[in-house]
């Protein structure tokens, strides 16, 4: 059978986890800019706040009660999540991560009490609560998670005999892999259950919902469908060493675009789109002034747009510069995603679409370019104002308890 | 996850002869790697930065760092991290009689019992304390 491990209220969880005194507070953390809450600890959802809700509308309720708000911290819950997906290894021997708070993971004759020792054991090693859910395959294991998360012991295995009732009340938008576009087409459809879905023919499922769907219609009847993905890459990163040591902003600057133009090409060759830009400087470790200066950008969409991604390059770039001898510049691109799987942000989801859908039709031009006169043949101009309204604005952010030194929780 | 870099101290049992092929190749032994003797469980192991001097005659001072070993478990005696009133407390926990006390390893500080109601919350043993002199 199949395992979905899955973070409870991930961001939440890893901002309480070096700070006691949030232990029964209500805690939420805001989506890049601070705009929205994008995740909520159990106390905030019972105060009724609705993830995606926009700060300043729920700014006074939150301060009434006494609410910890956090920005995005990826450092810090990229590297708790390391440990819990290690953890989880660790405990069942395999392991496919599938997001940043999500683990699938395959168990023989699963027992009651060995996946409650398993999800007890995560919690114990690495404070992050779990829930885990087993079924025959990954989308059921995901209604089986969804049942776990409700019960005292967080877990649930979902037994074959036990698929319909559960299928009877599951609304079809619940079921993994059915956006909401596809809910209401289903719904006008006269599809209301997950269970209505697995009544109809293979060939009307093919015909409505492309094979997509049909994968999902296959995994709720308990046949397998979904395959496992291949090797995730995490991040891609170009880096260069510098013959003599670069000062300028602008040399500085010029070697990040050449490591964008070459992670764009990267990213377009896997599919991916990269939701994040670091980029880092190095001066000669042999002084003893070394320094490696890095900062982080989040983009609201991920993107293989050069332009997109110097941009962002360049916003880290500006926020770390400090005239110095630079030996080396690295850049990663991180989080990335498939590409085409765009998740709006709520506000402007239309100017978005506007924007990659330019982006969409204006990279494979510039790869072209670049394929046939090299890559440096097209490079950027200036691309400042692009994503000005992708960047992250960061009150609330707090301490990378886990990568720096600097910055290590105190205890008394 | 880049905790520490990996350090790498060859380490040689016999010393070099110039000019001849040097008898202490076969006897290479593997680095001597911290990480290997600190972080004995990665993905469970977590730092602290000690505050105050309620441990100092342990050999903990302020400014130390704190390895801590989520997956051992705690017997009386151990040094530990706890949570206490919101926040983190560095003590040797005893276990007396069932009950655990938090006992600081200086005199001008009072143990802290546990009440029998109470939940102790541990956040894990500290199997190593790091101190750089400079």
């Amino acid at each position: 059978m199949i395992g979905l491990c899955d973070c409870n209220s991930f961001y939440a969880s890893c901002e309480r986890l070096f700070r006691p005194d949030l232990r029964s507070r209500a805690v939420v953390v805001l989506s890049n800019n601070d705009g929205c809450i994008v995740a909520l600890s159990g106390e905030a959802k019972k105060l009724g706040i609705k993830r995606g809700a926009p700060l300043f509308e729920e700014r006074e309720r939150l301060q009434s009660v006494g609410a910890a708000i956090f920005s995005s911290n990826y450092t810090l819950y990229q590297d708790l999540s390391d440990r819990v997906m290690d953890t989880l290894l660790t405990l069942v021997g395999n392991r496919e991560v599938y997001s940043i708070d999500e683990a699938f993971f395959s168990l023989e004759k699963p027992k009651e009490d060995h996946v409650q020792t398993v999800r007890d054991e995560i919690i114990r090693l690495t404070g992050i609560p779990v829930s885990l859910g087993v079924a025959r395959t990954k989308t059921l294991a995901k209604l089986a998670n969804h049942e776990g998360k409700r019960l005292p012991g967080g877990i649930s295995i979902l037994y074959p005999e036990d698929e319909e009732t559960l299928l009877r009340r599951t609304a079809i938008g619940e079921v993994w892999g059915i956006g909401r576009r596809r809910e209401e087409q289903l719904f006008r459809l006269g599809v209301r259950t997950a269970y209505d879905f697995t009544c109809k023919d293979e060939r009307w499922i093919e015909k409505h919902c492309t094979v997509t769907g049909l994968a999902t219609a296959r995994e709720l009847r308990g046949v397998p469908s979904i395959p496992r993905e291949v090797e995730k890459s995490i991040s891609l990163c170009s880096g260069i060493s510098f013959e003599k040591p670069k000062e300028s902003f602008e040399d500085l600057e010029q070697s990040l675009a050449c490591h964008c133009a070459t992670l764009s090409s990267k990213l377009r060759k896997r599919g991916k789109q990269a939701r994040e830009i670091t980029v880092a400087l190095y001066t000669s470790r042999f002084r003893d002034d070394y320094q490696s200066p890095s900062a982080t950008v989040t983009l609201a969409q991920g993107s293989d747009y050069t332009p997109t991604l110097l941009a962002a390059a360049k916003i880290c770039l500006t926020s770390i510069y400090r005239k110095a001898p630079y030996k080396a510049s690295r850049v990663w691109a991180t989080y990335l995603e498939e590409e085409g799987v765009h998740q709006y942000t709520l506000f402007n989801a239309e100017q978005e679409q506007k924007r990659i859908s330019q982006e969409e039709r204006l990279s494979p031009v510039v790869q072209e370019i670049q394929r046939s006169y090299g890559k440096r043949a097209l490079v950027c101009g200036t691309a400042g104002a692009m994503i000005k309204a992708d960047l992250m604005g960061q009150a609330y952010l707090s301490p990378r308890y886990t990568t720096d030194w600097k910055s290590l929780p105190t205890a008394h | 996850m880049g905790i520490m870099d990996e350090l790498h101290i060859p380490f040689f049992l016999e010393t070099v002869s110039c000019g001849f092929p040097s008898p202490a190749q076969d006897s290479r032994e593997e680095s001597l790697d911290f990480n290997a003797l600190l972080f004995k469980h990665k993905a469970n192991t977590y730092c602290l930065r000690c505050s105050g001097d309620s441990m100092k005659l342990k050999g903990i001072f302020s400014g130390d760092i704190l390895v801590v070993d989520r997956t051992i478990r705690a017997k009386s005696g151990d040094v530990i991290v706890a949570e206490i009133s919101g926040s983190f407390t560095v003590k040797t926990l005893i276990i007396e009689g069932g009950r655990a006390i938090l006992h600081a390893e200086n005199p001008a500080y009072a143990d802290i019992r546990v009440a029998q109601d109470e939940e102790l919350i541990l956040f894990g043993v500290v199997t190593a304390v790091v101190r750089c002199l400079r």
